[in-house]
């Protein structure tokens, strides 16, 4: 996969747009799970997936290979799904209205439900409040937190692959990975009752920090 | 090998991270503890659960037009002013730091630029070497009295003239002194 989307790469940067539309066909719902992941907005999602090809497209003189390009556009959307989410959330510290916020996700995850038409009411129920708790579980983790998460779990991204995407160390990458499981393991306690809780040592903001100091790269 | 029960063996191992001899000593001691067992479980699951979940609202995406709505605003932003892409490309940048480049490079050009006169100004106020007046008339002019003139230029163009002085507050003045005049009434005052 890694020599095609080189080659893609070459034609798109000739002016190639099929070249083009054939590696945003095999990207594109890739970027939207990462970017819905991060904001939990089906509209917001799809703009930032458009968005990414957008500039992706538009830097394609930039990409080099020295990376894979799957990595490269995962850098992109997740670049503009925190300048999203911070937005969002200056935006929401000067307009903020509780009940319009929970009719938004409601109709996010109503939407999302909706093709289950042959769901029996009950389970469709279960789900929803599944998909709820999801949310409420990854919105509990910071961006940081959550990005590595999604590109772990959902992209299945290797630990030196997420290091390369978000310029941070390995050992970053597997620090907050930790943290996030452990967090997200709190939050769905009721959906992986009956477990094993991870274990019991006990690790802490700073602990997580200081390791952190210790295996960051140099900021460029 | 660290120990395999700990919490970062078992992340590492689910990842794939783990592999050969290491590998296969983690999978020894999860087929004995069933705690670090159910652990793994337990890791397995949430990971499912999320993956269904994005997965799922990637199906349900609707992406017809998708690629004609990229191209159409590729070729739309393609009209974008110079300064439009300029700003677009700094937002975008990479490294964090060059978005503020050019605010830090305007900053420093203004700080060296006023440096001189901030200088000069905090001069003026601590100085306490009073200039020594050259003429009687000049004593309304010495310093205290918050008079004093520094003449910039003068320019002799026969009984006329014309002197440039520039207050402490930065005034310009244009004297048209007629000196001839001005030396008869001198020597008058001064007989009297």
């Amino acid at each position: 996969m890694g020599s095609e989307d080189l080659q893609l790469v070459q034609r798109a940067k000739q002016g190639d747009h099929e070249a083009f539309g054939t590696l945003m066909n095999t990207y594109r719902k890739k970027v939207y799970s990462l970017a819905y992941g991060m904001v939990h907005d089906p509209e917001s999602a799809m703009d930032i997936c458009q968005e990414t090809f957008i500039k992706a497209f538009r830097h394609l003189e930039n990409f080099q290979g020295n990376s894979s390009f799957y990595t490269w556009i995962y850098r992109i959307a997740t670049n503009l799904s925190i300048d999203h989410l911070r937005k969002r959330k200056r935006r929401e510290a000067l307009h903020y209205d509780d009940q319009l916020m929970h009719e938004d996700s409601e109709a996010a995850e109503a939407a999302l439900t909706s093709h289950m038409t042959d769901v029996h009411p009950q389970q469709a129920l279960d789900r929803k409040e599944l998909q709820e708790k999801l949310n409420r579980a990854m919105d509990s983790l910071s961006e940081k937190h959550r990005i590595v998460l999604i590109l772990r779990e959902v992209e299945g991204l290797t630990y030196e692959e997420i290091a390369a995407t978000l310029n941070i160390h390995a050992g970053t990458v597997m620090s907050r990975l930790h943290h996030a499981r452990k967090n997200m393991q709190k939050e769905l306690q009721g959906y992986l009752s009956g477990l094993p809780a991870l274990a019991a040592q006990p690790e802490d903001e700073d602990e997580e920090a200081e390791s952190e100091k210790a295996t960051d790269l140099p900021r460029p | 090998m660290k120990d395999p029960c700990s919490q970062q063996t078992i992340e590492r191992y689910l990842d794939g991270e783990l592999v050969g001899g290491a590998r296969t000593e983690v999978e020894r001691h999860l087929r004995q503890c069933s705690r670090c067992a159910g652990a793994l479980y337990a890791l397995q699951r949430q990971a499912a659960l999320i993956r269904e979940q994005l997965d799922s609202a990637a199906e349900q995406a609707d992406f017809s037009g998708f690629d004609e709505a990229v191209f159409s605003k590729l070729a739309a932003s393609s009209k974008a002013s110079f300064w439009e892409r300029l700003r677009e490309r700094w937002q975008g940048s990479m490294i964090p730091v060059l978005r503020w480049a050019p605010a830090a490079a305007v900053l420093l050009i203004v700080v060296i630029w006023t440096a001189p006169m901030l200088i000069d100004l905090n001069k003026n106020r601590n100085s306490t070497v009073p200039p020594k007046p050259i003429h009687p008339q000049t004593a309304a002019l010495s310093p205290g009295t918050g008079n004093e003139v520094v003449i910039k230029s003068m320019k002799y163009s026969g009984q006329r003239s014309m002197i440039f002085t520039v207050s402490p507050r930065n005034t310009t003045v244009i004297w048209l002194v007629d000196f001839d005049k001005a030396s008869r009434a001198i020597t008058k005052e001064e007989r009297q």
